[in-house]
């Protein structure tokens, strides 16, 4: 099967920074299963409100949209803002699976409450929206901050191995809200669950885009895909509106 | 990967088949190796609480020695997920419950899902495990199907009957205006595919996408949190072991 995944901040310009081979060890992938990047026509890739999350689901729809024609047999959003993955639920047959919304169900199946730790308290908004949208803000503890909003550049620079401290600190707290779960709530802490033992032992750290992956994978597998009667499709298809979004580079700085 | 599946009922071997067919084989890795037991002894179906307790212990007793056998993951073959706290509790190996399971995929697939059930199963006992988990407002509702479950031959002989289950499944499509529906027991699960063949809707099947989940759990390296789920202070394994079982244990003498 050949999984179609959407990366924020990937254009045909820096395409080959993350592999297939990488993401598919991350996520413990089949060898049947290819994971294939497909480029934005966008370089935005930190977004902080709700108006950039909406250019960003304008990209992503355009990327998203075409993935039945050119062979893919699911289409995962490794950007925790979920955005347009209903827009292309509805618009597309194929599983559409987003990382936030896969990684809150595998918190149910795992504990109680989970929380989830963004890297930056500007990215905590996204989280709001999509647990009270999916109706499980109820099942969230907390959403924890590594860095507070005035501190983005920090949050930037911010590298798991390098300073596991804060990951701690975040957790922690986490934990004092009555986490049993916790939730990695940025696709840009991938690889942050090898710091899992920062926690207490038997704590599951759920990475968003190795989750979303494998689940996209699941649901494949199982004949499964999202509902078409949760997600009708579109009475008139105006895939022509979107596809003429201009492309942009160098905007997001 | 060796995942143990606990029948709650001591069927018999034809019974274990039926059971044993939810196995989802050509969605599993062919390396990934499923065990169907059975538990020692029977409860009745019926009023659920006092029969509640009964299926917990001994479901937890077929459970507690997996990790040790050299078991990766547990699973029960029921929607109740009956025994799920205590084995997540005993164990550090995952333990999934197809209540959940069906529960969380439902909310990943679609918004509002309806369970479809039968008459001496009832439904109550959905009240009682979405309670549990906090999730009764992603639930349509219950819809019972008037034909009597059987633990041993399933829905095998009662075809006639299935046309009965697709009308309430489509009700609850209609007027409970669910967009998934949920298999409401294991025993229920040969109604799956038909129903999945003639509904514009996922269907799902607990038994069978536990054990895949099972496996996806596993190969992502999670487990259930041991912060909802600590372990014991001290272990009754013993207690436990020696309940009574329609047989005599040849390999236990109940100490």
């Amino acid at each position: 099967m050949r999984i179609a995944l959407l990366v924020p901040g990937t254009t045909t310009e820096n395409l080959q920074a993350v592999t297939s081979a990488e993401l598919s060890a991350q996520a413990s992938l089949s060898s049947q299963t290819v994971v294939e990047c497909v480029p934005l026509r966008t370089d935005l890739e930190f977004t902080g409100s709700f108006y950039e999350d909406l250019v960003l689901e304008m990209y992503l729809a355009d990327a998203g949209i075409p993935a039945p024609e050119h062979g893919f047999d699911a289409v995962v959003i490794d950007s925790v803002t979920d955005g347009a993955m209903q827009a292309l639920r509805a618009r597309l047959s194929i599983p559409v699976i987003g990382s936030a919304q896969a990684s809150y169900v595998t918190a149910l199946m795992l504990g109680q409450r989970f929380s989830v730790v963004t890297t930056w308290a500007g990215w905590n908004h996204a989280h709001e929206r999509s647990l009270a949208s999916y109706g499980l803000r109820h099942k969230c503890a907390s959403i924890q901050a590594l860095y507070p909003r005035d501190q983005l550049a920090q949050a930037r620079a911010w590298r798991p191995q390098e300073q596991p401290e804060v990951l701690a600190g975040a957790i922690s707290r986490a934990l004092a809200d009555g986490a049993d779960v916790i939730v990695l709530g940025s696709s840009t802490m991938r690889g942050a669950t090898v710091l899992a033992d920062t926690g207490p032992a038997g704590l599951p750290v759920i990475d968003p885009g190795a989750v979303a992956l494998k689940l996209a994978e699941t649901v494949l597998s199982m004949g499964l895909s999202h509902s078409k009667a949760a997600y009708p499709a579109p009475k008139e298809l105006l895939d022509y509106q979107i596809f003429s979004l201009p492309t942009i580079t160098g905007a997001s700085e | 990967m060796r995942i143990k599946y606990i029948v709650p009922y001591p069927v018999d071997a034809a019974g274990l088949a039926l059971r044993a067919s939810q196995i989802p084989a050509t969605a599993l890795d062919p390396s990934t190796e499923v065990d169907v037991v059975t538990v020692r002894n029977v409860t009745l179906m019926g009023p659920r609480h006092y029969a509640d307790l009964i299926f917990d212990m001994y479901i937890t007793e077929a459970g507690l020695a997996a990790q040790d056998e050299g078991y990766d993951a547990v699973v029960m073959d029921t929607l109740s997920d009956s025994a799920l706290f205590a084995l997540r509790s005993r164990l550090s190996i995952p333990v999934i419950g197809p209540g959940i399971v069906a529960f969380a995929m439902a909310a990943l697939l679609g918004k509002r899902f309806a369970i479809i059930t039968m008459r001496d199963i009832g439904a109550e006992i959905y009240h009682k495990v979405l309670s549990q988990y906090d999730l009764g407002s992603k639930c349509a509702g219950v819809r019972i199907v008037d034909v009597p479950s059987n633990v041993t031959a399933l829905l095998t002989g009662k075809e006639h009957t299935f046309g009965l289950f697709l009308e309430q499944a489509q009700l609850a499509l209609d007027e409970d205006r669910a967009d998934v529906l949920i298999v409401g027991s294991t025993t229920m699960h040969q109604i799956a595919d038909y129903l999945r063949e003639r509904l514009p809707v996922p269907v799902i099947s607990g038994g069978s996408l536990a054990i895949k989940l099972a496996e996806t759990i596993v190969n992502l390296g999670l487990s259930h949190s041991k912060v909802a789920f600590p372990a014991p202070e001290r272990r009754y394994d013993d207690a436990f072991l020696a309940l009574v079982g329609l047989e005599p244990r040849d390999d236990h003498a109940g100490s």
